[in-house]
């Protein structure tokens, strides 16, 4: 299937023409990151769904029931200040979907009614997550690398409900504005007709609209503490999130170095050895993963390893992953080591070839980072074309166990403190 | 094709099975992707252990990662399917249900015979010893602790066993933690005798190879394995009746609150269970469904879920809601019976014309990707019903909102009915 990227001032368009498929998946991605105040964050909690409440002549009922009767959907959500609209349907029924697309993006109703509705859901969402132990280890994490304006930390859920009252059509029709007005990233995988009805319309809402750069603030810092964590008794689990943030981008040339590297560490799946030893060697664990996260072509990113255990396994599991990092610092990876990854990583290349859906994802991330087709392509090549040399480099530059914040959340009072003694001792 | 038995054409799906034991082999040429499938499910699951057994077919899927006499002579530590991955990067992975299990591999299509060699091996040859068995009980354990410290589950494990008083459905696949505990690997050996056979499973070859050069393969490495003398041991069991609502409740020191009802459904694919998808869809499936609308749009709730599992016989279907703050359980429990006993044909009749649409959209994406068709597959494979894989939008297409009004009235009676509550004691 052919790939192709295009960009103009106002919007790129990545494209997968498909044959024989009878579906049509699109992306829309706008970067709205600015301040990331509380308001922010609150604006960005219920903006995605006061989007899908009313537009135009229709009410929200109407508007779903429109979308529902043709078999389709219309997504949104924001995450790390970026807006994403995703798009399914059919390809007979894509036009008309479109045409509701297009009356939301340039005539959305924002009543007060609705706003008022979707503040008591956020609200009771919040309430939800004090007890998603697995996403506070994770957002105690980056908000330990990143200050409050950057696009990575999470305000309080207290300061955020508060902010929520400041929220009003004045504001969000604002928010909308800028949502109209910044650069689009859009991806698309269908027919070449679907493509181009898919075009016309990015076209006809940009070219209505005065186009604006503006770049938000962007801060990180050398964490203060090691260790953060918070009490959930009602969870069996400790989840945890170790990390270090790292001075980089992915245009870096140590980018690619650091993926190969954190892959032979914990790629998801049973390869890494993490998972070899402290889940199938040692039975601590069910699973103990490594990740780059939020690396962009103009921002720094962080490492992340996520596993959890039981708050009587605690200490054993920590030590047996700071053993491994340790090890792996020290020692680097083997050229055998290094030649199974290269396979590895080649392998994951062509199960994308399997999936629609995975290619889309793929191709809009490269995308949302304004690579070409040609620079993605040479991308990926470089994680065949890297040494073992450069891969080792990047270890004993960013994986040192000192190095690591530690952030737990789950039943962890009873182990506090020895997590804390031990974490004094790492070396 | 020489050694098999055609037996069908289901739509592009090829069935045969192999003369030497009776094995069912699926076929299905998806070219140009360079990536094949396989997937072989056997037709053990929860519903076919013993209580003080309880998870027992769980446990046999991890152990079947485990090296057979095979890779120990051939020295491959870890077990071949580990190693496989852990030297190709390929997909592989397994789980269990109330009636299968399930392992299957994703791989570039020149690992295919190694992917062969591998199933067939360990279909009778891994090597089960309490030593082997000791470090992935401890995983599993964990595995446990982290699905019980979710609420929704373990309101669920209380409500299946409150439901069902005789049939094995009344236990969770992952089983009870006091019985993980007390596995040996004589118990193991056991289950892995009676249930690992080749007239036991279903091969499915999904992807980029020709048929010849599959169906070769697959007779190479499987029509040597033999089918013990034995029968296949099978609990017939007849579920008592049931006389009125039957209560369940868990307090822990959380947040959360939940209120769920579970009500008894036909087995997969008959027609009335997708009646009853489309019932669960229109109660609780979307924004427009009764029950968001009822108690999430008006704050009553954080949130409301549904889940339908395809087992081949009677099962329980839920309906769960998470409590907004200062909501009573007695409250949204009567709230939820009463708006679903007194729904009308006028109320869905446009909630079902959209739930059918939304799932027949939904079948055109589940094939699109080789890994999804497998998965789907399986279910049907499991049910023995293959034919209602292809006709399952025709099915969805045949139901009225008469029949889902019908399955809501037999449905929801008390005789039928589980009601349960996660009583939050940490407000």
């Amino acid at each position: 299937m052919e790939q192709h990227i295009s960009r103009s001032k106002d919007y790129s368009l990545a494209t997968i023409t498909t044959s024989g498929y009878r579906i049509v998946v699109a992306h829309i991605t706008v970067d709205t990151h600015q301040q990331n105040s509380a308001l922010d964050q609150a604006i960005h909690h219920v903006y995605p769904e006061t989007l899908l409440s009313g537009a135009g002549k229709l009410s929200r009922d109407e508007f779903l029931n429109a979308v529902n009767l043709l078999g389709a959907s219309v997504s949104t959500g924001i995450s790390e200040g970026r807006l994403t609209i995703t798009l399914r349907s059919t390809s007979e029924v894509f036009p008309k979907l479109l045409q509701l697309v297009k009356t939301v993006l340039t005539a959305p109703t924002f009543a007060s009614a609705e706003l008022k509705r979707i503040k008591t859901t956020v609200r009771n969402e919040l309430h939800i997550k004090q007890e998603q132990s697995s996403v506070i280890a994770r957002e105690q994490l980056r908000n330990s690398f990143y200050e409050p304006s950057d696009r990575r930390y999470t305000a309080p859920d207290e300061d955020i409900v508060t902010a929520l009252s400041e929220v009003d059509a004045k504001s969000l029709r604002t928010y909308h504005q800028k949502v109209l007005s910044s650069l689009w990233t859009c991806s698309i995988a269908a027919e070449g007709s679907s493509i181009a009805q898919f075009t016309k319309l990015i076209k006809v809402v940009k070219q209505a609209t005065a186009p604006m750069i503006e770049t938000g603030s962007h801060s990180q810092h050398v964490p203060k503490q090691q260790f953060l964590s918070k009490q959930i008794p009602s969870k069996s689990n400790i989840d945890f999130s170790l990390g270090v943030p790292l001075p980089i981008t992915i245009h870096h040339p140590d980018y690619v170095p650091v993926t190969f590297a954190l892959g032979v560490l914990g790629i998801p799946g049973f390869a890494g050895r993490l998972m070899s030893t402290v889940r199938d060697a040692e039975g601590l664990t069910y699973s103990i993963y490594g990740y780059t996260e939020s690396f962009s072509g103009i921002e720094q990113g962080y490492i992340r390893i996520l596993t959890f255990f039981t708050p009587e396994k605690t200490l054993q599991g920590l030590t047996s992953t700071f053993r491994e990092i340790k090890k792996f610092f020290r020692g680097g990876i083997s050229q055998a080591e290094f030649e199974t990854f290269q396979t590895i990583f080649k392998t994951k290349q062509t199960l994308l070839q399997d999936s629609l859906l995975k290619q889309l994802a793929d191709l809009h991330s490269f995308n949302l980072n304004g690579f070409t087709i040609e620079e993605m392509r040479q991308f990926k090549a470089r994680l065949s074309t890297i040494t073992r040399t450069q891969v080792n480099t990047v270890i004993k530059k960013y994986f040192d166990p000192k190095l690591f914040t530690v952030s737990a959340a789950g039943p962890v009072s009873t182990v506090q403190k020895d997590i804390q003694s031990f974490l004094k001792n790492v070396t | 094709m020489p050694g098999y038995v055609f037996k069908q054409h289901i739509d592009q799906i090829e069935q045969y099975t192999l003369k030497s034991n009776g094995l069912n082999v699926l076929y299905f040429h998806r070219p140009d992707t360079g990536v094949v499938t396989t997937n072989i499910t056997y037709f053990v699951g929860a519903r076919d252990e013993a209580r003080g057994e309880t998870g027992i077919a769980h446990m046999l899927e991890h152990m079947l990662f485990k090296p057979t006499k095979y890779d120990q002579e051939h020295h491959i530590k870890e077990g071949a399917a580990m190693h496989f991955e852990r030297k190709t990067g390929s997909i592989l992975n397994a789980n269990t249900w109330k009636d299968r299990t399930t392992y299957y591999f994703s791989y570039p299509q020149e690992y295919f015979n190694e992917a062969l060699r591998i199933e067939a091996d360990r279909m009778q040859n891994v090597i089960l010893t309490d030593k082997v068995l000791k470090p992935e009980q401890g995983n599993v354990l964990s595995e446990f602790d982290m699905y019980n410290g979710d609420p929704h589950f373990a309101l669920a494990v209380q409500m299946y066993s409150a439901a069902f008083h005789s049939h094995p459905y009344g236990h969770e696949t992952i089983g009870y933690r006091e019985d993980i505990e007390d596995y040996t690997a004589e118990k193991l050996q056991r289950y892995y005798r009676n249930y690992y056979r080749p007239d036991n499973a279903v091969l499915m070859v999904v992807g980029d190879i020709d048929r010849e050069s599959a169906l070769r393969a697959v007779r190479e490495h499987f029509s040597n394995i033999k089918n013990p003398d034995t029968a296949i041991p099978r609990h017939a069991v007849r579920e008592p009746k049931q006389e009125g609502i039957r209560r369940v409740t868990i307090e822990r020191p959380a947040t959360t609150n939940l209120v769920s009802i579970g009500f008894k459904h036909v087995g997969f694919p008959q027609k009335d269970w997708f009646t009853n998808s489309i019932l669960l869809d229109v109660l609780a499936g979307s924004p427009e469904s009764i029950l968001h609308k009822l108690l999430v749009d008006t704050g009553k709730a954080a949130g409301v879920a549904t889940s339908l599992e395809p087992t081949s016989e009677a099962n329980l279907a839920l309906v769960d809601i998470t409590l907004a703050p200062q909501r009573s359980h007695q409250e949204i429990e009567a709230l939820t019976l009463e708006a679903i006993r007194g729904v009308k044909t006028a109320d869905i009749d446009h909630l079902v014309k959209k739930a059918k649409a939304r799932m027949i959209t939904a079948e055109l994406f589940g094939r699109t990707e080789s890994l999804h068709i497998v998965a789907e597959l399986t279910e049907y494979a499991s049910a023995h019903d293959l034919t209602a894989y292809t006709k399952t939008p025709e099915i969805l297409a045949s139901i009225t909102t008469q029949d889902v009004l019908a399955a809501l009235v037999t449905g929801f009676t008390d005789t039928n009915l589980t009601i349960g509550r996660f009583i939050g004691t940490q407000q």
